[in-house]
């Protein structure tokens, strides 16, 4: 883009105040909306570095440095909760972007428009599940009386397994059951971009003898990489922060589980259980924003050197 | 046209965002306007002369208090009519507003009342909302002494003993509720296993953790459809641990404090070993219900038919078996495991406090003491209106009016645990009509442990804390349910305390005792 045309002059921004006043009172409510909602409330982040008093108030309760965020640091769960929370995130986001754009391609090729709708709608039930409810689905499969040990794996000869205190499994249950949960609708969002795509693009390919492979991987994939590329870019500025659900319900939160299942998210939860400290949740809340900013702007700065059209910004 | 239209559209959205902002306030005049049956009372001054009250009731402080009720409250406005008329014609000065919170909205809306100088809440109880430390240390209480001097009353109801509950660091922070504050712990067994095992001539007798052991396991072998432990925390407390209302139990005191506080590791003690051994060895008989770590650990076991006994505690070996056949639906046999010992963490441990945001606590103490001191006024706090909310029958007994229950009498009847001093209200729905003299006679026979009134400040070692918390989260519950093997995981166990710093928590506990122990 031209740097001439972007920048605009006083008097050209007056004159579009003025053509489109109307559009701009149009959009008045939702800025008031997200100055009250989302704005304002930043100025209550003051209080990760401070020590909260009740009586005393926001801007009057005492100064007390970093304190606040030392215990996040300071033990052995440190090194395991940052590992967990990180890698989890990775491996959710790569499975989980394969996963989805796979189901999208297939569902895009059934072409029994009932069939389809079925299929639409089975992969989005796991989705509106709870948390709560999924884990105790999962606790069904698990448990020592549950269906894996006693259906599965007791007719083919194997002792049963107590998976609620072997922590070594628990990296592919939760990969399972977030797969699960979450495929349909990732798929459906990638879906419903492959269906905009314009026609006549598939229509020239298959007049020049474009197999149903090439369609894909010349066509559908490279139309569908901006999606892709914005929605990761989006889901890397929650690469600190975890599901709660799926971290703290799905393990039922059994303690000898927290070697592998432990995130930045369920420690502090728990951390805070014993005292109910505002400061230090704001504090965890607060690194986990910062960090996630920080890695969002280096994974849009790397793209925008790659291909800057599919840069956020 | 579309323009002119457009605007309008846009400006109504606006208007009615912004609107939402600014009309908080319309109820707040309401409780300075509650009404009173007549405006104003005879000029009454007290006998001796030395208080006056205003001859105008407009002109009492109205003190605010919450009541936490699971039902419907219709009659609220009736209940609270009915209280300011008794405060006028008793001439009290002060006048009360009680205040709905709804359980599930507890902690949200007392918090904001407690730091809201538009709405302020005059009194309150930290019961399912806090503890005393973090009230004082939130600042959302004041300190009491001098009130509680200009009131001995308090002081009488709740026994010079048991005040030490209220203090935080040498300081009445908190009126102790008048409660049960010593338990005798027992194991109830299901009547027809202890009579099928030859065991229920026994009943009443006391008996060691070993004979304890010994009679579940035969019970388990001749009736084994059952579970026999449904929960097993309370065996530290059996084996004769104070833990100073820590729910980790991180450092406590041996022989339940009573003549000695030097801390210990309770985990790293030959008591902890024996516990675990015999979890694995229940859990392999199938003494605990299967999958234990996923399941809730109560004495509910009981009344949905899994359980064939369980550990239980009351203040008398009667209130313990009223309590199995009233709640549990069980006719047991009880074997005594403890003796009536009052330990913080077996104490009802629970108080009201002035909030620290309250205009008047002056009035505020005035009705504090009221609810000591005063059997009606608490009467219609805690049962409401007699003959309308409870009845009392010739037995001295109150009960629910007649095919009225809880959920539709239109009163919180019955919630008198939650206010400052139940034992003047009438026993109600119980077959003991000694009930509260019972909990007042507990407390005094109770032997009580030194460091009663103790709160560990665990600021200096805070880090610490929270890193053991998470080593006693992580194996704990594996091993007191017997799910791991106990060699490895207890050694495992015990080299991640050690290395999270269990033993900097020990001495910073034990140098806080002693100084408690200086101060009281």
């Amino acid at each position: 883009m031209n740097m001439k045309t972007a920048r605009l002059t006083r008097s050209t921004k007056v004159k579009l105040l003025k053509r489109y006043w109307a559009l701009y009172l149009l959009a008045l409510p939702g800025i008031v909306y997200l100055i009250i909602n989302n704005y304002l409330p930043m100025a209550g982040v003051i209080l990760a570095f401070k020590k909260f008093s009740f009586k005393k108030g926001i801007f009057a309760s005492p100064w007390n440095g970093i304190d606040n965020f030392r215990y996040l640091f300071t033990s052995k769960w440190a090194g395991i909760m940052f590992r967990n929370t990180i890698l989890y995130n990775l491996v959710f986001l790569s499975l989980g972007t394969i996963f989805a754009v796979t189901v999208a391609v297939i569902l895009n090729e059934i072409r029994f428009k009932k069939a389809r709708q079925i299929y639409q709608t089975l992969i989005l039930i796991p989705y509106l599940f709870s948390m709560v409810i999924a884990g105790y689905i999962v606790f069904a499969f698990l448990s020592t009386k549950g269906f894996i040990n006693l259906g599965l794996l007791k007719p083919i000869g194997v002792e049963p397994v107590s998976w609620y205190t072997e922590d070594k499994y628990w990296p592919v249950i939760l990969t399972i059951v977030f797969l699960w949960k979450s495929f349909g609708y990732q798929s459906i969002v990638y879906y419903a971009t492959i269906v905009g795509f314009d026609a006549s693009l598939y229509e020239a390919a298959m007049v020049d003898g474009a197999t149903r492979w090439k369609q894909l991987t010349k066509i559908t994939l490279p139309l569908l990489k901006p999606t892709i590329v914005i929605l990761l870019l989006m889901a890397i500025g929650r690469m600190f922060n975890s599901d709660f659900g799926l971290f703290y319900q799905i393990p039922q939160n059994s303690g000898l589980l927290f070697r592998t299942t432990t995130t930045i998210d369920t420690f502090v939860y728990r951390a805070l259980m014993i005292d109910n400290d505002v400061g230090r949740s704001l504090a965890a809340g607060f690194m986990q924003s910062v960090l996630g900013f920080i890695v969002v702007m280096i994974a849009n700065a790397v793209v925008r050197k790659v291909e800057s059209s599919s840069a956020l910004f | 046209m579309k323009r002119k239209l457009a605007l309008l559209l846009s400006m109504t959205i606006a208007a009615s965002l912004l609107a939402g902002c600014g009309s908080t306030n319309a109820n707040s005049e309401k409780s300075d306007s509650l009404q009173v049956s007549g405006n104003a009372v005879s000029d009454v001054v007290s006998d001796d002369g030395t208080e006056t009250v205003s001859s105008n009731v407009e002109d009492w402080p109205v003190v605010s208090f919450p009541f936490v009720p699971v039902y419907d409250t219709p009659d609220a406005d009736q209940v609270e009519k009915a209280l300011n008329d008794y405060l006028v014609s008793i001439n009290a000065g002060v006048q009360a507003d009680m205040v709905r919170i709804d359980f599930g909205s507890l902690s949200t809306t007392l918090t904001l009342m407690l730091s809201s100088k538009d709405d302020p809440i005059d009194l309150f109880s930290y019961q399912f909302f806090s503890d005393l430390s973090n009230v004082v240390q939130n600042e959302q209480a004041i300190p009491l002494d001098s009130y509680i001097a200009e009131y001995p009353g308090i002081v009488d109801a709740i026994g010079e003993n048991y005040m030490i509950l209220g203090k935080y660091q040498g300081i009445q922070y908190a009126a102790p509720v008048v409660g049960s504050h010593g338990t005798a712990n027992y194991y109830a067994l299901k009547r027809d296993i202890a009579e099928k095992i030859g065991v229920a001539g026994k009943d009443g007798s006391k008996i060691t953790l070993e004979e304890l052991d010994n009679i579940i396991s035969e019970a388990k072998t001749s009736c084994p459809d059952y579970i026999y432990m449904p929960m097993t925390l309370d065996l530290i407390t059996i084996q004769g641990y104070d833990t100073l209302a820590d729910a980790d139990a991180i450092g406590v005191l041996e022989g339940w404090g009573l003549d000695n506080t030097k801390i210990i590791d309770y985990y790293n003690s030959d008591d902890f070993t024996t516990l675990c051994k015999y979890a694995k060895k229940w859990a392999d008989s199938g003494i605990f219900v299967s999958d234990p770590l996923n399941q809730a650990h109560d004495k509910s076991y009981m009344a949905n038919g899994t359980a064939g006994g369980t550990l239980t505690n009351g203040n008398n070996i009667n209130e313990a078996r009223d309590d199995m056949l009233n709640n549990y639906n069980s006719d047991v046999v009880l074997f005594e495991l403890t003796d009536l010992i009052a330990t913080d963490s077996l104490s009802s441990g629970t108080g009201w406090c002035i909030s620290s945001v309250s205009p008047h606590p002056e009035a505020a103490a005035k009705l504090l003491n009221l609810m000591y001191t005063d059997e009606n006024v608490m009467r219609y706090i805690a049962m409401g209106i007699e003959g309308q909310h409870y009845v009392v029958g010739d037995d001295g007994i109150a009960r629910f009016p007649e095919g009225k229950t809880a959920s539709d009498v239109g009163w919180a009847t019955g919630a008198g645990w939650y206010f400052p001093n139940q034992t003047l209200l009438i026993p109600f729905e119980t077959n003991n009509k000694n009930y509260y003299s019972d909990v007042v006679d507990a407390n005094n026979r109770a032997l009580k442990s030194k460091a009663m009134g103790f709160i560990f400040d665990n600021t200096p070692v805070h880090d610490q804390y929270i890193a053991v918390d998470a080593v006693i989260k992580q194996y704990r519950d594996a091993l007191i349910y017997g799910q791991v093997d106990v060699d490895s995981y207890l050694k495992e166990f015990r080299d991640a305390l050690q290395e999270a710093g269990i033993d900097e928590i020990i001495t910073e506990k034990q140098k806080q005792l002693d100084v408690f122990l200086d101060e009281n």
